[in-house]
């Protein structure tokens, strides 16, 4: 059975969506996932701006017809690390921001909404009724973003595809925003493939690109003599075998049989 | 056992490979012209579904699952894994607000309700025409004037879904493999080995 509590906060949404809408709503309630507050990049290098946020939008909007001012939460972000003065309101919103310096080996941010739930009139109709969002469950969360600390390994994988009749591998994408810091930087990939490949490291410029072969086991320094400057910042990691798989089939009619997977290990750094 | 939920996540890295091949060079150009042309289509592909990374980095050993999709973007869609092996799996959606599934190696079948199987962002998917851009925010990633290859990154943005980002993949303008990672940090990968858009559907093509 509903809480007294409940039913009247049901009661009064029903009472403004009626007031609202005159061929009526409809309520869609659903508790909102765990974490409903972040702090991004989670794991962070010195000299980063942190932002904390929340979002309880996502791809919905407000109702162009409606006012949607009564119904903001104010979000409120406390934090003991120092990076903010605590508490610090938000503006009203279904969406808001705090961005700040990181300090520290780590910060920890606690988000406080003063409405739980939050109610959401939006554009979308079902039939004739305005869907009225609820997110429910908007208790207090905390957030975390770490500093790294020293050198992180990733291994990439690069999937076998077919381009119409031409084998091609799945690029792989080197760590960055927004779950990792923008600048974090490559200190060198390794090829852990039994062949000899062929590895392009892409974006660490607009339209640069740095290619180089690797034997097995081998490694690519992008600091080494001869590697242009800036190479660390490279953003995507092509890769092909310097022999093409002699197992794939690929062709414009199918059926298609794919390239074995490769995989480079990377490791990053600060800068 | 397979998560039903995760198989239509699955389902959705099937459905972003929307189309033939046109004449637009950026792989975000692509994915959004092919979102607003394609209603229906069936692809062949292989699945690779990876577990987290482990505290190392390393990638770990995926799952891998040859499949064949049927869909409408109605909500509709038939998905097989392992098509004709003993153990082939099978999944649909009729469009009767419910999934069913079957295990044809143990002959277990149920079924439960589309609102609660399926992912938010895979349901947007089936259900909206023209609007990926609104539902998954990308970004063309930096590739070499000379590849063939194209890849824009996803950032979804459906409230609940537990798909997190996602990377398109293109060679010479045609949809060759997608990604997407889970919000526990598991790793769907699909090589797309065959792709017909806008074929045509009947009702009985989306039961099990």
């Amino acid at each position: 059975m509903r809480s007294p509590l409940v039913q009247a906060f049901r009661f009064s949404v029903i009472a403004a969506c009626a007031a609202i809408v005159a061929t009526g709503c409809v309520l869609d309630r659903s508790a909102i996932p765990p974490g409903w507050g972040t702090v991004a990049p989670a794991q962070y290098c010195p000299g980063d701006t942190l932002r904390a946020s929340y979002d309880f939008l996502r791809s919905d909007t407000c109702a162009t017809t409606t006012d949607c001012t009564p119904y903001f939460p104010t979000v409120t972000l406390t934090t003991s690390s120092g990076a903010f003065p605590s508490p610090t309101s938000l503006a009203p919103g279904y969406r808001g921001n705090l961005d700040f310096a990181a300090i520290g080996d780590s910060v920890t941010v606690g988000f406080h909404s003063n409405a739980n739930p939050v109610t959401i009139p939006t554009d979308r109709f079902e039939g004739s009724s305005r869907v009225f969002l609820q997110r429910t469950g908007v208790t207090d969360v905390n957030a975390t973003a770490r500093r790294i600390v020293g050198t992180q390994t990733f291994e990439l994988t690069h999937e076998g595809m077919c381009a119409g009749g031409t084998p091609t591998y799945g690029p792989g994408e080197l760590p960055g925003p927004p779950r990792m810091s923008p600048n974090l930087r490559l200190v060198d990939i390794c090829n852990t493939n039994s062949v000899t490949i062929v590895v392009t490291l892409n974006g660490s410029a607009p339209g640069a690109t740095y290619t180089q072969m690797l034997s097995p086991g081998a490694c690519l320094d992008p600091s080494a003599p001869g590697i242009p400057t800036g190479t660390d910042a490279a953003r995507v990691v092509d890769v092909r075998p310097l022999s093409p798989d002699p197992l794939a089939r690929c062709s414009a009619l199918g059926p298609n049989t794919p390239p074995a997977t490769l995989r480079t290990v990377a490791h990053v750094a600060c800068r | 056992m397979i998560r039903i939920r995760h198989l239509a996540t699955a389902a959705l890295a099937l459905l972003l490979p929307l189309g033939a091949a046109q004449a637009i060079n950026t792989a975000s150009a692509d994915l959004v012209a092919l979102d607003k042309t394609t209603t229906t289509g069936y692809l062949e592909a292989r699945i690779a579904l990876y577990p987290a990374p482990d505290a190392k980095g390393n990638a770990g050993t995926p799952s891998v699952y040859p499949a064949q999709l049927l869909f409408s973007r109605d909500g509709r869609f038939r998905l097989v894994l392992r098509p004709g092996a003993n153990n082939e799996y099978r999944l649909a959606a009729s469009g009767d607000g419910m999934v069913s599934w079957i295990d044809m190696g143990t002959g277990n079948a149920s079924k439960g309700a589309y609102a609660t199987l399926v992912d938010p962002f895979v349901r947007t998917m089936l259900g909206t025409i023209g609007s990926i851009t609104r539902f998954a925010p990308m970004k063309e990633l930096p590739m070499g004037s000379n590849s063939i290859t194209r890849g824009a990154s996803l950032q979804t943005n459906v409230y609940g879904s537990g798909i997190v980002s996602g990377r398109a993949w293109f060679g010479n303008d045609k949809p060759t493999g997608f990604e997407f990672v889970l919000s526990d940090n598991r790793r769907i990968f699909v090589s797309v080995l065959s792709f017909k858009q806008n074929v045509t559907v009947k009702p009985g093509d989306f039961s099990l």
